[in-house]
C-alpha cells in the first residue's frame, strides 16, 4: 500500500480532518453568516469564488471538500477493516504465561477445545512450525458494528446531501384568507397544487401574560372543497400531499371596532389601520391612519383622518373617552381633534380594540430527512453495541513436543490483558487428561 | 421548600469536598475514602428530592414541567449529573477525582443560587419548549456533558500519574468509559434536538449556534476516541484533546448564549 493510501486510511488523517472540521464550524459561528456576499462576476469562476467566502461557510467549497475527505477516509478504513480481518491474526499476548502438558494429541485437542469454547467466540487457525495458534475473539457483534457506525456517518452525510433538494417556504394568512401559492426561500412565489386556508388564529396566554400556544385552524381545499383540516401548533405540525405545514410566526394587524351616527343612521364598522372608508353615499370619506392600544397612555384610540371641503382634519377617538375627560374637564376645547362630534353632523365612538392576527406558516419538503434519521438509529445502534459490549480475545498455542502437546494460553479484553476464562481452562485441562 | 432543600444539598456537597480534600492528603484511607462517597451520595439524594419537589411545585402552580426549562433549572441538573456519574464509576469509595467533581457541583449550585442573573423561578414554557423532546434531549445533553467533564479531568490525572512512572492503567479504564459513556449521550442528545427540531420547525439541521457547537463538541470528543485508539492508550495528545473538548463544553452550555440563536433561553 502506498504511502498516500496509508494516510488516508489512517486514523491520524481522521483526527485530522475531524478537527478541521470543527475549526470550520468555529469560524461559522464567529464569522456573519449569509452576509451580503460581493458580487464578483457571472459564470462558472464566479460561482467557485462565491463558494469559497467565508460569508457562507456552512454551504461553502470548504465544507464539501472536508466532509467529502472525511467520507474518503472513512470509506478506506472500512475496506481495509475486511481486509484486516480475512488476513491478520493479532500478535498473541502470551507474556509469562505457564505451559501446560496434556495427555491428548495436539488435533485431537484442537477439536476439545473449539468444543469446549463459549459459544460467543469466533476462531481463526495459523500453521506456526509444528505448533498451531487459535485465536478466537467475541467481535462477531462488535466488528460489524464498527462497520455500521462509520456507514452511518456516510449515510447521514448522502442525507443531508438530498436535503440540499427540499423545499423550504413560507405563507402568511389572514383570518379567512385563502392562498393557493407559497413563497420559497428567495421569495419567489411557487404554486402549492392545492389551497390552504387560515379559519381561525388565536393565541392562548398564561395567567402571568406569557403566551401559552399559537394555534392556526387550517383547511386544504381542492377544487373549492376542503379535503382536510386541523390545528397547526408549535410542535405539532400538519402534513398534506406530500407538505409539511409549520407553525412558525404570527402578525398582529391593528383593527378595530368603531360606530358613526349622524342622528338618524347608525353604522358599525370594522376596519384595519390604513383602511380608506366612505359613507353615506360619499359624503363621508376618511382614512383610519392609526389604531393603538394604548395611545398617549390614555388607552386604545383610533386617528381617523378627513377628506373634507373645509381641509384637512383629524380626529382622535378614545375608547375611554368619559375616563379621560374626567380628568380633563375641559378637553375639548383645549383639544379640539378629541371630540367626536368634530365633524358634524357625525357622532364616532370608538367601540373595541379588535387587532387581526395573520399566521405565518413554514411550507416544508425533506427528501433526505427520512435517509439521515436511518443513519442515525444505526449510528446509535453500533455506538451502544461498540461502546458498551465488551469485547473478549484469546489466543491458544498447541504443540507437540516430545509425545505430549503443550499448551500456552492468554486473553485479552479492549487492548488489555486479562485472565484466561477459568472455567473454560478448567474443561480444557478435564479433556486434554492435564 | 424545593429551594431550601437544593441550598442545603449544595452544603452537604461543600462538607463532601472539605472532606475529600482531607482525604487526598490522607492517601489509603479507606475510613475517610468512603465517608467523602457516603457525604456526596446523601447530597445527591437530597438534590433529588429537591428537583423532584420543584417539578411537584411547578404541577402545583399549574404550569408542570420537569425542572430542565431554564438556565438556573440546567445548573441544578448539570451538578446533579457530575455527582451521579462519579460516584457510579467509584462505587462506595472516593475516587481522585471527587475533590474537582465536588468542587465543581458547589460552583454550579452555588453561582445557580446567587448569581444575580440566574432567575430561579418557576416559570411556564413557551410554545416552543412544550415537547415531550425537551426533557430527554436536556437529560442527555448534561449527561454527556458531564461525563466528559469527568473523562477530561481522569485524564489528566492519568497522564500525570503515568508521566511520573506509576500505574495509571485503572484511570485509563475509566477515562475509556467516561469518554464512551458521554459520547453515547452526547450523540443521543443531538440527535433528539434533531428531531425536536425537525418537528418544530421542520428542519432537523439549521446552523443555529448551539446546534453547530455541539457540532463543534461532538467532532472534538470523537477526535478524542480516534486519538486514543490511535496511541493505544492515556497519550497526552488525547488529553490534550479532551481539554479543548472541554473548553468546548463550557462553550456550548455558556458560551452560545451571548451569540444571537434559537437556544438563548437555556
Amino acid at each position: 500500500m502506498g504511502r498516500l493510501a496509508a494516510f488516508w486510511s489512517s486514523l491520524k488523517c481522521t483526527v485530522i480532518l475531524l478537527l478541521g472540521l470543527a475549526l470550520l464550524c468555529v469560524a461559522g459561528t464567529v464569522i456573519p453568516q449569509h452576509a451580503v456576499t460581493p458580487v464578483v462576476g457571472q459564470g462558472l469562476s464566479a460561482w467557485f469564488l462565491s463558494r469559497l467566502m467565508p460569508t457562507d461557510l456552512y454551504h461553502s467549497l470548504w465544507l464539501t471538500v472536508l466532509a467529502g475527505l472525511l467520507c474518503l477516509n472513512v470509506v478506506l478504513c472500512m475496506l481495509l477493516r475486511i481486509r484486516a480481518r480475512q488476513q491478520r491474526i493479532p500478535a498473541p499476548r502470551f507474556g509469562d504465561a505457564a505451559e501446560i502438558s496434556l495427555g491428548t494429541e495436539c488435533q485431537a485437542m484442537k477439536a476439545l477445545i473449539l468444543k469446549t469454547a463459549p459459544r460467543a467466540l469466533r476462531f481463526q487457525e495459523r500453521q506456526e512450525g509444528d505448533s498451531i495458534l487459535l485465536f478466537g475473539d467475541s467481535e462477531s457483534l462488535r466488528r460489524p458494528a464498527i462497520f455500521g457506525l462509520h456507514a452511518s456517518v456516510l449515510l447521514i452525510f448522502v442525507g443531508m446531501l438530498m436535503s440540499t433538494f427540499g423545499l423550504d417556504g413560507h405563507i402568511e394568512l389572514s383570518e379567512g384568507q385563502t392562498a393557493a401559492q407559497f413563497a420559497d426561500a428567495d421569495g419567489r412565489p411557487k404554486a402549492l397544487g392545492f389551497s390552504v386556508r387560515c379559519d381561525q388564529f388565536r393565541i392562548q396566554h398564561y395567567d402571568n401574560g406569557m403566551p401559552k400556544e399559537y394555534v392556526s385552524r387550517l383547511a386544504f381545499l381542492e377544487n373549492g372543497a376542503v379535503r382536510a383540516s386541523g390545528e397547526l401548533r408549535v410542535n405539532h405540525p400538519l402534513a398534506y400531499q406530500g407538505l409539511r405545514f409549520y407553525q412558525e410566526t404570527y402578525r398582529a394587524q391593528p383593527a378595530a371596532i368603531f360606530t358613526v351616527t349622524d342622528g338618524v343612521h347608525a353604522w358599525s364598522i370594522r376596519a384595519r389601520e390604513g383602511d380608506e372608508l366612505t359613507m353615506d353615499d360619499g359624503k363621508l370619506r376618511f382614512q383610519i391612519e392609526k389604531i393603538g392600544e394604548d395611545v398617549m397612555h390614555m388607552g386604545p384610540a383610533l386617528k381617523l383622518v378627513f377628506d373634507h371641503a373645509s381641509g384637512h382634519r383629524h380626529l382622535w377617538l378614545f375608547q375611554e373617552l368619559d375616563r379621560i375627560k374626567e380628568a380633563v374637564p375641559d378637553l375639548f376645547e383645549r383639544a379640539p381633534s378629541f371630540n367626536p362630534s368634530l365633524i358634524k353632523p357625525y357622532t364616532f365612538a370608538l367601540m373595541e380594540f379588535a387587532p387581526e392576527y395573520a399566521t405565518g406558516i413554514g411550507v416544508k419538503r425533506d427528501p433526505g430527512a427520512a435517509i439521515v434519521a436511518v443513519g442515525g438509529v444505526m449510528m446509535l445502534i453500533c455506538l451502544l453495541i461498540v461502546f458498551l459490549i465488551p469485547s473478549l480475545r484469546v489466543w491458544v498455542r498447541l504443540e507437540e513436543r516430545a509425545g505430549t502437546t503443550i499448551l500456552k494460553a492468554a486473553a485479552g479484553r479492549g487492548g488489555k490483558s486479562e485472565a484466561f476464562p477459568a472455567v473454560w481452562m478448567a474443561r480444557i485441562r478435564r479433556a486434554g487428561g492435564a | 421548600m424545593s429551594a431550601t432543600i437544593l441550598g442545603f444539598s449544595t452544603f452537604v456537597y461543600l462538607a463532601a469536598f472539605i472532606l475529600s480534600l482531607a482525604a487526598a492528603r490522607s492517601e489509603g484511607r479507606n475510613l475517610l475514602n468512603r465517608a467523602v462517597w457516603w457525604a456526596a451520595l446523601a447530597g445527591l439524594v437530597l438534590q433529588s428530592i429537591g428537583m423532584g419537589l420543584r417539578w411537584w411545585e411547578s404541577h402545583q402552580m399549574g404550569v408542570g414541567h420537569a425542572p430542565l426549562a431554564n438556565f438556573y433549572e440546567s445548573l441544578v441538573f448539570f451538578a446533579w449529573a457530575v455527582i451521579l456519574l462519579s460516584l457510579g464509576a467509584a462505587r462506595s469509595k472516593a475516587s481522585p477525582v471527587m475533590p474537582f467533581v465536588l468542587a465543581l457541583a458547589v460552583g454550579l449550585m452555588g453561582y445557580a443560587s446567587f448569581a444575580p442573573q440566574v432567575e430561579s423561578g418557576i416559570k411556564p414554557l413557551i410554545p416552543a419548549l412544550k415537547s415531550n423532546w425537551l426533557a430527554i434531549h436536556v437529560m442527555t445533553c448534561f449527561l454527556g456533558y458531564a461525563a466528559f467533564v469527568l473523562a477530561t479531568v481522569v485524564g489528566v490525572l492519568g497522564l500525570r500519574l503515568r508521566e511520573k512512572g506509576r500505574d495509571s492503567a485503572g484511570l485509563d479504564d475509566l477515562f475509556t468509559r467516561y469518554l464512551s459513556f458521554g459520547f453515547i449521550l452526547f450523540t443521543i442528545g443531538i440527535m433528539t434536538g434533531s428531531v425536536w427540531a425537525f418537528q418544530a420547525w421542520g428542519r432537523y439541521w439549521g446552523w443555529d449556534p448551539k446546534e453547530t457547537w455541539a457540532l463543534i463538541t461532538w467532532l472534538i470528543y470523537a477526535a478524542v476516541i480516534h486519538e486514543r485508539q490511535r496511541s493505544g492508550g492515556l497519550a497526552r495528545r488525547a488529553v490534550v484533546l479532551a481539554l479543548i473538548g472541554l473548553a468546548s463544553v463550557l462553550f456550548t452550555y455558556i458560551g452560545v448564549n451571548y451569540l444571537p440563536g434559537l437556544h438563548s433561553y437555556l
